[in-house]
């Protein structure tokens, strides 16, 4: 099929050498791209690196935001949220992920619509509905009240724990999908097998299932980190006005202090910061995955 | 012991199933809360606030939403259509890494991506694009690569032995 493909396109005299017409379709999604995604990306970065008196290239930005304590607070505050949510994620989504890759029951189709379908729901939404469950006002600490078992509404949101849990929510489906590629791969005869050997429930899965999908294990605590480091709406909602994270600072640095240098500081640290995860993250996945075939 | 187990494990699905739907029933019963503040009161109910979406305030945001979503569905299924037939289809040479480049925009958070975005248009004299061609430039940006891959995804299945005459 090749060959008979370079024999009767072979170049013509007068012809480009090179052919154009596969690049062709191309040229209108490469526009967009070039203009909405790469130039900008550009302009920010060079703009992080733009000194206050026009230097082109000045590290004046970075050394800002590393000498401002409430800065760097935000940076960590960023990397500790997206850890928790990280953890919090793999450990609610393997069970779910187990039971979608290995059971065989009518109700499977359910829980994979429910585990699935809030994601269709929008962020926003979803963030909302936890503001109404943990709020001073809210379900959880208004059933509690009227009980009498406190007498002071739990701090459950504005805080550290309430982004935590509502972006536990937000980012479950993706653990959940990358955990269950990861369930399926593995074949269900080792199970079988050490069943018949006789090894109880608990080791195969900590024998077996466990090591053989690490590298989901790994791919979904990526997702998740990533996915609330970058994440906006939930923080903001649910975390209060004193909850700053990376996202959230460089929407107050564009509108509040309209600071565009430092908002592009603060916006290339965290790409940084992803790129980083993504990268050590993919190199551990790839030297287990090389350790589990030997 | 294994019982134990088992029940432990339906158990804990459970738990997360209602944790997952938990928030989603709270928004629609917050929707037919009497009350304007966040509250939790299930003994009243009603459909007021429903009737308040007619109110130009919350109808002008709603349309705005549908208007956008329906242009950026149009064009960036377009877009998207014609990188995944040069891609996947036609395999243009380099295929493999234009892919790359064309799904490389998920790599970047979308708060950067918007600034970035907001950066270009509000300085070089693009003023007269913030705004609605922005909004759906810039969502295009969002939803290209997903576009791309999908459509990518079913393209290289298809059989080109069926074209041949």
């Amino acid at each position: 099929m090749t060959s008979l493909e370079t024999t009767s396109l072979r170049p013509q005299p007068g012809r480009l050498p090179v052919r154009l017409g596969p690049f062709l379709p191309l040229a209108p999604p490469s526009l967009i791209l070039v203009f909405v995604f790469a130039i900008p990306m550009g302009l920010m970065i060079g703009l992080s690196f733009r000194g206050s008196n026009g230097e082109l290239a000045t590290l004046d930005n970075y050394q800002r935001f590393f000498s401002d304590d409430l800065m760097l607070a935000g940076l960590w505050r960023t990397a500790l949220m997206s850890g928790l949510v990280a953890v919090c994620v793999t450990v609610i989504a393997y069970p779910v992920a187990y039971y979608l890759a290995r059971s065989r029951s009518p109700w499977r189709t359910v829980v994979f619509a429910l585990a699935i379908a809030p994601e269709l729901a929008g962020v926003v939404l979803r963030t909302y509905g936890w503001l109404v469950i943990l709020e001073d006002h809210g379900a959880i600490n208004s059933v509690l009240l009227w009980s009498g078992l406190i007498l002071e509404p739990l701090p459950l949101s504005k805080n550290l724990l309430g982004v935590v849990i509502g972006l536990t929510h937000v980012v479950l489906p993706f653990g959940i999908l990358s955990l269950l590629t990861s369930i399926q791969g593995i074949d269900p005869n080792l199970e079988r097998a050490a069943q018949i050997l006789g090894a109880s429930r608990l080791s195969i899965i900590r024998r077996i299932i466990l090591p053989l999908s690490v590298p989901g294990i790994i791919s979904s605590l990526l997702i998740a980190f990533t996915m609330s480091a970058s994440a906006y709406a939930t923080p903001a909602l649910l975390g209060g006005a004193g909850f700053k994270v990376l996202a959230t600072m460089v929407y107050e640095q564009v509108l509040f202090y309209i600071d565009w240098p430092m908002a592009a500081v603060m916006a290339v640290l965290l790409l940084v910061m992803m790129l980083g995860m993504a990268l050590a993250g993919t190199r551990a996945e790839a030297r287990l995955q090389c350790k589990l075939h030997i | 012991m294994d019982r134990i187990l088992s029940l432990c494990f339906r158990l804990s699905l459970f738990l997360i199933l209602a944790f997952i739907a938990l928030p989603i029933l709270v928004v629609f019963a917050a929707s037919v809360s009497p009350s304007a503040a966040i509250s939790f009161d299930p003994s009243q109910w009603t459909l007021a606030w429903f009737a308040e979406l007619a109110d130009r305030r919350w109808l002008d945001p709603f349309l705005l939403s549908i208007k956008l979503a329906a242009a950026v569905t149009v064009l960036s299924g377009l877009l998207g259509f014609l990188a995944a037939y040069a891609v996947a289809y036609q395999k243009c040479p380099g295929h493999e890494a234009i892919m790359a480049i064309l799904v490389s925009p998920l790599a970047v958070p979308q708060i950067v991506k918007g600034v970035a975005i907001v950066l270009l248009l509000s300085s070089t004299g693009f003023y007269s694009l913030l705004g609605t061609p922005g909004l759906v430039m810039a969502h295009i940006i969002l939803t290209l690569p997903f576009v791309v891959r999908m459509i990518a995804g079913a393209m290289y299945n298809f059989d080109t032995s069926l074209l041949k005459p």
